[in-house]
């Protein structure tokens, strides 16, 4: 879960606390994911005991969080509503709502995150003006953008997410070709300042326009009710009228394939672009040249691993004389036993190559990192892709790398 | 509209007025052509439902059709996948 996403859930959750709805009642979250892990951990930081993580996920059942069971949402049935509140972190709020109410539950469902503006599973007149006007507003942005860029395409990039930044970019060219608009100006419209530093690593020139969230949402919901073709929305399944995800329930399509076959309409041979506008970590002099690893442990949207699992690692590659590295940023701190490292984004490749060896949770890093020429190692959690069948690896494993889950006994086989 | 003629069906799908044939795996509602600019409209606006759901190719963003051009479904696979 992201910063801003995170301390809403903090203030949605000292809310609840204020009002006396947390206490004496049964608990439970709905969606087992990392974000529900981290509301779990909030919940039990304030000392509430939660009662069961509820998934429709059948191959979690039987497992736990913390002790806490995760178990089938008709389980819900057995509480007294009354004294019964299910908090939601996860995205699909309005579904999950939808179906405890199906079921007949009739207690408190909260949301305490919102991630999805594109959903209110409502036909009251007011919610219907109040997505309207939504509308409205992004029409405005819209025509701004128009203004600002008149005649040029625009390519949608709806959350700040590197990888997912880096794919677009990368299949680019061969879809404005494909569309016959290859002399046409594109402007990237993204969330971040780090995504705009994944656009400019395919080109200095390249026009970038940065929104916040809310923005990109309403200007997405605009050009979906205008269907103007000089905007692309491009992501594997958000807005909702993105239908990609459904074939995941059918066979395993990785997330490169999902971008290069699914979002952009291209041959499944296409060979994607790779970044050009690298510039060179300016502290080399200070890294022992291929005796140095950079790990890389933080990922803003996936679970962490584990302390101990990092110790073992620092431990294995500091017992041969490694120096060690941390890629940190903001306020992250180092693992213990190495040094911080702030790479900007068009500098890491020269670090790490120049190190020799990375080691980091499979996160949009490892996309920037993609080509990088050294020895390369992405970890993966253990976890399911969304309420698919398929694991974190089978969808980002990455060619090229020493691609790992770190499951429970984890042992890290040292080379 | 939907709501009186759908009953307890699982899935609904509403289709532009087009005569059905034998082989749909799913029940057919007809509606004219203002009834589906309304709904096209309000699908546009906003995720109203996460059971109704537009199947149609668009040049905005990507789908299942995308599937089908490059091979990695076949067109009933995706067929398939669109009623799930």
């Amino acid at each position: 879960m992201d910063k801003v996403h995170y301390e809403e859930m903090v203030k949605a959750i000292d809310g609840l606390t204020a009002h006396c709805l947390l206490q004496d009642r049964k608990i439970y979250v709905f969606g087992h994911c990392n974000a529900t892990e981290e509301l779990v951990d909030l919940l039990m930081e304030k000392n509430f005991t939660i009662k069961a993580i509820l998934d429709n996920n059948t191959a979690k059942h039987g497992s736990s969080y913390r002790g806490i069971p995760i178990t089938l949402p008709e389980t819900i049935l057995s509480e007294d509503a009354a004294h019964t509140i299910v908090c939601i972190v996860a995205r699909a709020y309005a579904a999950m709502n939808a179906q405890l109410r199906n079921l007949g539950f009739a207690g408190d469902v909260v949301k305490l995150v919102d991630y999805n503006s594109y959903a209110e599973y409502s036909l009251s007149e007011d919610t219907m003006l109040r997505m309207w006007q939504r509308v409205e507003r992004g029409i405005q942005l819209k025509k701004k953008m128009e203004q600002k860029y008149p005649g040029a395409f625009k390519v949608l990039c709806p959350f700040c997410a590197l990888g997912d930044v880096f794919l677009t970019v990368s299949y680019l060219p061969y879809f404005v070709r494909k569309r016959g608009i290859d002399g046409q100006d594109i402007v990237f419209c993204i969330i971040g300042s780090a995504c705009r530093e994944v656009v400019r690593l395919f080109g200095a020139e390249k026009r970038v326009e940065c929104f916040s969230q809310k923005d990109m949402d309403e200007l997405v919901q605009a050009c979906l009710y205008t269907e103007d073709e000089a905007f692309f929305i491009a992501h594997q399944d958000r807005p909702y009228m993105v239908n990609l995800h459904k074939a995941l329930y059918l066979k395993c399509i990785p997330l490169e394939i999902i971008y290069r076959c699914g979002v952009f309409g291209l041959p499944v041979d296409t060979e994607p672009i790779k970044p050009e506008n690298l510039q060179v970590y300016p502290g080399l002099e200070q890294i022992e040249k291929g005796n140095a690893v950079v790990f890389s442990p933080y990922a803003k949207s996936i679970t962490s691993l584990p302390e101990d699992v990092w110790a073992v690692i620092v431990s294995d590659y500091k017992a041969k004389g490694y120096q060690c590295f941390t890629n940190v940023a903001g306020e992250e701190k180092p693992l213990a036993g190495t040094t911080g490292i702030s790479p900007m984004l068009s500098q890491v490749q020269s670090l790490v190559e120049w190190a020799g060896t990375f080691v980091g949770i499979r996160s949009g890093l490892c996309d920037v990192l993609k080509y990088a020429a050294c020895d390369k190692t992405a970890l993966f959690p253990d976890y399911y892709y969304c309420d698919t069948k398929w694991k974190a690896i089978d969808m980002y494993a990455i060619d090229g790398w020493r691609n790992i889950v770190v499951k429970d006994g984890f042992v890290w086989e040292k080379s | 509209m939907l709501a009186e003629d759908t009953g307890n069906a699982r899935k609904v799908i509403g289709l532009l007025p087009i005569p059905p044939t034998g082989d749909m795996p799913f029940g057919f509602i007809a509606v004219d052509e203002i009834q589906c600019s309304k709904l096209l409209k309000l699908y546009h606006t906003y995720e109203f439902s996460d059971r109704f759901q537009v199947i149609t190719e668009n040049s905005c963003y990507g789908g299942l059709d995308n599937y089908v051009k490059t091979g990695i479904l076949t067109p009933e696979e995706a067929g398939k996948a669109v009623l799930m």
